[in-house]
């Protein structure tokens, strides 16, 4: 237990310490907010709060693909992996302290976009469904966590830089995460359910909003994520046992 | 008969055709200072990999402790200095320390470490601004953080200038006495013969050579000669040669006796020039991998016949 908390710590330690990477998870998102949400929905307090959950959900997205798939690609490309292999530590200790770090990173992006959204809109949940919505957005990452490991461990940093990269864009769009779902183009919205992130977001919509989207939850999108959890699951699984096995 | 911390019973490791680590056999007893040498490429790293927990061996048993190194619970009484050094460059030089000695039951203070290695300046420095040199002191340093029995190190003071090395050197010394056991690789036979009582010559993935400093020594001390001549020269003497056109360069135990039937052949010959032999190419000879040079090789390695004690010829069946 307190190997999991060392290394949690120094992982964030390590993050912190390359200023552009916080900055890039704060801003990014909450400059989103500006351009895309902020000029249609200032008066429309539920649709300002389904885009701060779409933009969190879409801030988490980045920490997931950038923060795991890179950042493991990199550490393993450096002696300091074979090194730490060789102390008294077990390998879960240490991936599972590299996941935690996602936790307060997370806070750092969520907390801008939350005072954003409260100074700039109608929107008001309460501090409750706010909380249910953290939660749920952490449960929620699961599927894209899983891939960001998967990525890590399966490919060079570089490599994994450009999957992540090509994967943000799409994830981002058809899971309503620029634009909410109900206002996609008719082709968007029949694919949108199938992928992650729209699940994703309904779930942190119905902790925030207690009754889903605009247009209530939708089923499939829900059935799909599990669907993603498993394949995420059996991806992470089958890259992380394929790294060990190189020091096998 | 002391305990055995190290342990491997005829271990080999295998990368695809590649046999790295060849039949190993062999014990590291508490108090002990045994260093590893042999060329590059002759398994000292696969070796140290397989010791730490890095790797499993493709045949054979390795035990650390008593158990599997690769379990971590095995690993609590172990410091390691790899080959490559490499530390998160953007943590400070205390923070780094202070990681590892987290992992341990009970760890030097990092005060005391950062002193030891001439570390205290560097302390609050980032990892990624650190010289190769000082980068290297901090991967041997973080060895004896968690103040283990054991200390495995892979070629230490490789990359340090003369002060730094002799720095390492006193530090391997002054633990030593403590009682901490070490178990190092070097290209240098001046550092081995320094710090080691024992060494361990490896070639080619096998033991070459197991057996005192001085005694090795005496194996690997060749000379190499080099001489023109349009004639070849007598070989009897010579454990290997290269020729190119009329130069000729061999290599031999006994130089001496070798220039004496030069003389006695009435081999014509100019430019001879007699050298100690590099540790390379001393080991080159000892690592010629047909059996008959092995033999050769080890012949100086037989325990003396001591006055009394059976030999095995004598031993009732």
């Amino acid at each position: 237990m307190t190997l999991l908390v060392t290394h949690t710590k120094y992982s964030l330690l390590e993050t912190l310490r390359i200023p552009i990477v916080v900055v890039s998870v704060v801003v990014l998102p909450s400059l989103s907010f500006v351009f895309f949400a902020l000029p249609n929905i200032s008066d429309d307090a539920l649709g300002a709060t389904v885009s701060t959950a779409a933009l969190s959900v879409f801030a988490a997205m980045l920490i997931c693909l950038f923060q795991f798939g890179a950042g493991i690609a990199e550490e393993r490309q450096s002696p300091w992996d074979p090194y730490q292999r060789t102390l008294p530590v077990r390998p879960w200790e240490r991936l599972t302290g590299k996941l935690l770090v996602a936790l307060p990173f997370v806070v750092v992006a969520v907390v801008p976009l939350l005072v954003l959204a409260w100074s700039t809109t109608n929107s008001d949940p309460g501090l409750l469904r706010v909380l249910a919505g953290l939660g749920l957005l952490v449960v929620g990452s699961l599927p894209l966590a899983l891939i960001g490991v998967a990525l890590g461990n399966a490919l060079p940093s570089k490599a994994a830089i450009a999957v992540a990269n090509l994967l943000l864009l799409p994830f981002a769009f058809l899971g309503g995460l620029f634009i909410p779902p109900e206002f996609l183009p008719d082709v968007v919205q029949t694919i949108s359910p199938y992928v992650p992130t729209r699940g994703w977001l309904e779930i942190v919509l119905i902790g925030v909003t207690g009754q889903g989207g605009m247009n209530g939850t939708s089923s499939l999108a829900l059935v799909c994520w599990a669907g993603w959890l498993v394949i995420g699951a059996v991806l992470a699984l089958a890259a992380y046992r394929r790294e060990e096995s190189r020091y096998r | 008969m002391t305990e055995v911390l190290v342990r491997t019973e005829h271990v080999s490791r295998r990368f695809g055709a590649v046999v790295a680590v060849d039949d190993v056999t062999l014990d590291v007893h508490a108090g002990e200072v045994v260093g590893v040498l042999g060329p590059n490429g002759a398994g000292k790293s696969t070796l140290f990999a397989m010791l730490t927990g890095l790797r499993r061996p493709t045949s054979g048993r390795v035990e650390l402790f008593g158990g599997d190194p690769t379990d971590a619970r095995n690993r609590r009484g172990l410091g390691v200095t790899s080959q490559e050094s490499g530390t998160p460059p953007m943590l400070r030089v205390r923070e780094v320390v202070t990681f590892v000695a987290k992992h341990y039951p009970d760890p030097a203070p990092v005060d005391e470490i950062l002193d030891r290695f001439d570390l205290g300046a560097l302390a609050r420095r980032q990892t990624g601004g650190l010289s190769g040199g000082q980068q290297r002191r901090l991967a041997v340093a973080l060895a004896f953080v968690g103040r283990p029995r054991l200390v495995i190190l892979d070629e230490p003071t490789t990359g340090l200038d003369v002060e730094s090395r002799h720095g390492v050197w006193e530090s391997i010394m002054a633990s030593h006495e403590a009682g901490m056991t070490v178990l190092m690789s070097s290209h240098y036979l001046e550092e081995v013969e320094r710090l080691a009582q024992r060494v361990v010559v490896l070639g080619a993935g096998r033991v070459i050579a197991d057996d005192t400093v001085a005694a090795v020594q005496q194996m690997v001390d060749l000379k190499r000669i080099d001489l023109d001549t349009p004639t070849a020269p007598p070989l009897e003497l010579v454990s290997r040669h290269e020729r190119n056109g009329a130069h000729w360069t061999l290599w031999a135990l006994d130089s001496d006796a070798f220039v004496r039937d030069l003389v006695r052949a009435e081999t014509p010959y100019a430019d001879l020039r007699v050298r100690s032999a590099s540790l390379e190419d001393a080991f080159l000879s000892l690592t010629r991998d047909d059996v008959a040079a092995r033999d050769e090789a080890a012949r100086p390695n037989l325990p003396p016949a001591r006055a009394g004690a059976p030999t095995m010829d004598e031993v009732p069946v």
